[in-house]
Formats: C-alpha cells, sequence, structure tokens
C-alpha cells in the first residue's frame, strides 16, 4: 500500500551567507502517521532544519511541501494551522499567565466558544497529566512540566503535525523522560497523527518510526533505527554515540543473549532478562 | 527572590480575591483620589486618614496581604520623610511652635512635622491600595479589567485586544526575566564584579555589566515569544474567543455600593470642610447644631 506522503523536501539549500551553505541538498519525505527523528551532531544543521521547516528561514534554494502544498510567504499563514511547533526553550514558548490560560491561547486564537474551550483545555491537560496545575504559573512549573503544557496546547488544536524543534535539550533527565513518554503515548493515542522530532537524544531517535541522520549539511541515513545505528564504529565517525538500550543488546548478543527486536527499554530488556 | 516582590498575585481565597477585578480596579481608582482630596485643617486630614486607614486596613485583613511585608518594604520611606523635613526645613513657612531654628528663614515648626507626616500617610495608604489589588487578582485578570474598560475605544478601532495582551504578557514575563536577572548578577559576581561596592560611577559601571546582557536575552526571548505566538495561530486583527470572562455578582454590587458610600461621605465631608472649617464645625453641621 503506497504511503501518503504528508511532508515533501526537495533539494534543499540553505547558507547564511553566500559562499557557506549550511545545507546543502537535501531531500527527504516523511508520510502521514510517521514518527520521524532528525538527528545530528552540533553543526550539522538540524536546527536550521528545523527553522525552515516552521519557515522561521527561507531556503536559499529548493522546496518544501506540505500535504501537496508549498511552503512559502503567501501559504504560511494556512499551513501553519496544520503543524503545530513545540520549541526548544521552555519559557519562552509559554504565552499565557497560567497553564489553563496557555493551553487555551491557540483555541483563543481560532474564535472557539468559551464553554468548548473550558472542556478542551482540560481534557487535554489530563492528557499530558496537568489536570492538577492548570491554574499554577509558569515560575512554580519544571521545564518538563512547561514543554508538556505546550504539547497540550497544541494537542488541543487537533493538528496533524507536530514538529519538536528540539524540545527536550534544556531539560532537566527526568524532564526528558517525560517528554519521550509522552510523545509515544501521544503517537499509541491517534495512529494519524504525523511527528518529526529533531533532537540530539538518541534514546529518543532509537524510539521511533524512523531516524535521519544529518551529516554535514547533507542526508547521511534515512532508515529505521535498527539499521541506523547498527554500526557503532561508523557512528562514531560522525560524532555519535548508539543508544544505550542498543549497547547493552549488542554486549548480550556477543554472549548469546538474543533479545527480541520490539524491546527498545531497558525496563523491557530487564524484564525479559528476569522471564 | 521572588517571594519578596511586594504585590505580587497571593492565591489565597478570601472575599477580596473573589470580587471582579473591574470592581477592584474602579474602587483603587476612587479611592486614591478621595485620599488625596483636601480637607482644611490637620485635625479633619488626619481624621479622615485616620478612618480610612482604617477601611483599608481591614480590607488587607480580609484580603490576607502580608502586614509583614508591607511594612518592611516601606522602611525606605523613613529616608522620604527624614528628606522631606530638611526640605521643609530649607523652605521658608510660617508657623507657630519651632521645633527647630536656625534663625528666622531656616525654622523647622511642628506645622512642617504634620504636613511631611501628611504626604507620608497618603503615600503609604496609596501604595497600600496598590498592593491590594496586586496581590488580591490574577495579572491577567487586571488585564481583562483594563480591557473591558478600553472597550468603548473599540469604535475608534483601537487595538484593545492588542494593548491588553501586551500588558498581560509583560506581566507574564516579569518573574522570568526578575531570575534571569538574578543569574546574570551572580554569573557577574563569580567573575569578580562587585555589585554592592564602589561609589556611584563603579556602581554604575557595574550594573551595565548586568544591563546589557538583560537587554540582549530579553530582545531574544521576544523574538522566540513571536514566532512561537504566530505558531499558534496568533493575528492581532483577527477576533479572538476569550477563554476566561468576568462576572459581576451581588457581592460585587454590595462592595461597589459600600465603596460609593465611603467616597461619597468623604468627599461631601472635604467640600463641607472647604466651606465651613473646622471638623467640630462640619460634625455639628452635620447634627443640625450650626447652620452656615
Amino acid at each position: 500500500m503506497e504511503k501518503e506522503k504528508i511532508i515533501e523536501v526537495k533539494d534543499l539549500i540553505f547558507g547564511y551567507e553566500k559562499d557557506s551553505t549550511i545545507l546543502k541538498c537535501i531531500s527527504f519525505d516523511i508520510f502521514k502517521g510517521e514518527y520521524v527523528t532528525l538527528i545530528g551532531h552540533n553543526g550539522s544543521g538540524k536546527s536550521t532544519l528545523a527553522k525552515l521547516l516552521s519557515y522561521i528561514l527561507e531556503p536559499t534554494s529548493g522546496k518544501v511541501y506540505i500535504e501537496g502544498q508549498e511552503l512559502n510567504e503567501k501559504s504560511i499563514k494556512d499551513i501553519r494551522s496544520k503543524i503545530g511547533i513545540v520549541f526548544q526553550n521552555p519559557d519562552n514558548q509559554f504565552i499565557g499567565s497560567t497553564v489553563e490560560d496557555d493551553i487555551a491561547f491557540g483555541l483563543e486564537n481560532r474564535n472557539i466558544k468559551q464553554d468548548v474551550m473550558k472542556k478542551t483545555v482540560l481534557e487535554f491537560a489530563k492528557k499530558v497529566g496537568m489536570d492538577k496545575f492548570l491554574n499554577k504559573e509558569p515560575e512554580e512549573l519544571s521545564g518538563g512540566q512547561k514543554q508538556r503544557v505546550a504539547i497540550a496546547g497544541i494537542l488541543a488544536l487537533n493538528l496533524k503535525i507536530i514538529i519538536f524543534d528540539e524540545a527536550t535539550s534544556m531539560l532537566d533527565p527526568e524532564g526528558v523522560e517525560e517528554i519521550r513518554k509522552l510523545i509515544l503515548n501521544m503517537k499509541e493515542e491517534n495512529p494519524e497523527l504525523t511527528v518529526i522530532s529533531i533532537t540530539h537524544d538518541i534514546e529518543e531517535a532509537y524510539l521511533s518510526d524512523r531516524v535521519i541522520i544529518l551529516n554535514d549539511g547533507k542526508v547521511y541515513k534515512n532508515d529505521i533505527p535498527e539499521n541506523v545505528f547498527k554500526d557503532e564504529e561508523e557512528m562514531r565517525k560522525i560524532d555519535l554515540d548508539i543508544p544505550f538500550v542498543l549497547k547493552i543488546k549488542n554486549e548480550l548478543a556477543a554472549r548469546n543473549i538474543i533479545i527480541p527486536r520490539e524491546i527498545k527499554t531497558i525496563e523491557g530488556v530487564a524484564n525479559y532478562l528476569c522471564q | 527572590m521572588r517571594s519578596d516582590i511586594l504585590g505580587k498575585y497571593t492565591p489565597y481565597n478570601s472575599i477580596v480575591h473573589r470580587l471582579d477585578p473591574r470592581f477592584k480596579f474602579f474602587a483603587l481608582i476612587l479611592l486614591m483620589v478621595i485620599v488625596f482630596l483636601p480637607f482644611g485643617n490637620y485635625t479633619n486630614r488626619f481624621i479622615v486618614l485616620g478612618i480610612l486607614s482604617l477601611i483599608i486596613g481591614i480590607i488587607m485583613i480580609v484580603g490576607k496581604v502580608s502586614f509583614k511585608s508591607f511594612f518592611r518594604s516601606l522602611s525606605s520611606l523613613w529616608l522620604m520623610f527624614i528628606f522631606l523635613l530638611i526640605f521643609m526645613f530649607f523652605i521658608p513657612t510660617k508657623g507657630e511652635y519651632p521645633i527647630y531654628s536656625f534663625n528666622e528663614n531656616y525654622t523647622l515648626y511642628w506645622d512642617n512635622l504634620l504636613q511631611v507626616l501628611h504626604i507620608i500617610i497618603r503615600l503609604v495608604l496609596m501604595i497600600a491600595l496598590t498592593i491590594i489589588l496586586t496581590s488580591t487578582t490574577l495579572p491577567m485578570d487586571i488585564t481583562y479589567a483594563l480591557d473591558w474598560y478600553l472597550t468603548p475605544l473599540k469604535v475608534v478601532k483601537f487595538p484593545t485586544q492588542v494593548v491588553s495582551l501586551t500588558i498581560s504578557l509583560a506581566l507574564r514575563f516579569i518573574p522570568t526575566l526578575l531570575n534571569e536577572a538574578n543569574r546574570i548578577m551572580n554569573a557577574q559576581k563569580s567573575r569578580g564584579v562587585d555589585y554592592n561596592r564602589g561609589f556611584f560611577v563603579a556602581k554604575i559601571k557595574s550594573i551595565t555589566t548586568l544591563i546589557i546582557p538583560l537587554l540582549v536575552s530579553c530582545f531574544s526571548r521576544s523574538d522566540e515569544l513571536a514566532i512561537a505566538m504566530e505558531a499558534r495561530g496568533y493575528d492581532p486583527y483577527k477576533t479572538r474567543s476569550r477563554y476566561k470572562s468576568l462576572h459581576f455578582t451581588y457581592k460585587d454590587l454590595l462592595a461597589l455600593l459600600f465603596i460609593i458610600l465611603v467616597a461619597g461621605l468623604v468627599i461631601t465631608f472635604s467640600i463641607l470642610s472647604s466651606t465651613i472649617g473646622g471638623f467640630d464645625d462640619v460634625i455639628n453641621f452635620i447634627w443640625g447644631i450650626k447652620t452656615i
């Protein structure tokens, strides 16, 4: 069955200055309902790509299509109503003065009726586990909690695509774990949802459906995580590590203990071994 | 650092907290005006201010505004008190009972002391009123109230929603920026900047090491915020719905009547005292003993 393309990136080139390009001809497709992670070491151009996808920057050449619609000055307003973006800094995207106000912000922009809004806010606050914090101000929340509020605000808009623009890079390990789990839950609940996560968290990449590795402004690999992280040496060469779970699996495999492919977490491995 | 900010919203559930912010805003302005009305001689002034202080004090107790932090934050007013007294000393004034006399022109009278006290009390009351509003009302609600008062301007196409959103964003970022300032200060201290020592010029110089990084981060923050708002579909020219709405209940009506009654009495007294004179005379006039 042919999968439906939802994002198409075609020959994307970008440079802040004319003679030096950061992104050198990038092309890839993302299909409906996929969970794709974009990884790369610092300076690989992944944050630039994130800005291009959300049209904060304009490409030097090449095109981005979202649901067949070209991303440009004219279509941006239309396209922004299809894409939700979770940004890096938890503070700078907290718009409302309390949790509920922030979740409601996007709904207010859509001119949704008050009674409907109240229900929606509560529903999505529950989904991200923030329903007990509705009246809290951003200063009273942790980074992970603020990001969860941002996610709730986007989920409430019922969008087709969510881009995580290094959403976990400013969080503590617990916050990172919270967001990782939340993304998986989100996907489980709504398989139609397309998630693109630009991240440096290889553990998260391992949990996704597909990994795109950027290196030196080019797509270095574009495959399922098992294949991408197969060769540890190769990953080292481009300054990336392989996920911790995979390392353990490899070590166990060397001792003739084969862990099934579906098991992707440390807890899973531990449970499997204890069986 | 955060908990020390004067007038920060305290999440209690008192009657003052639950009142309609539009009413609170109105009451604040009204009471501020009547605090500054003239009441004739000093006896009159202090009696009226005493009554007003009592009312405001009761509101503070009901609204669970901390007196301790209130008075602690007022401690710097002593400086102003002394400054005003010195100021009075150099201004040629007339009085009956001198406290200290240098010569005819430079004399400090008891009257001056009362005058300064009068100014200070009015200032304290004004600060108290503002603090009652800000510590019992969410910044967002104050913004809603302000927006409501600006509604008539919509007729002339004044972008009231933009203004109220701007204000609420500014209020929302105050604690964030304070934390940031604290962080920068600590970072600079660890690099050897001393914010406490030195004279005027040295202090200004050390402050620039705080201000410039703070401004830079402010700009990048606002940039990111603008992008985040746009990404969530904000368009200043589109009609937006409201998540919260304000409700004017019978409690607000009662409170409004009470405040209008107080204001009415004080204003009447102010007018009477300017035409009749002393407090006793006004009281006698009210009881019908004396006529003009």
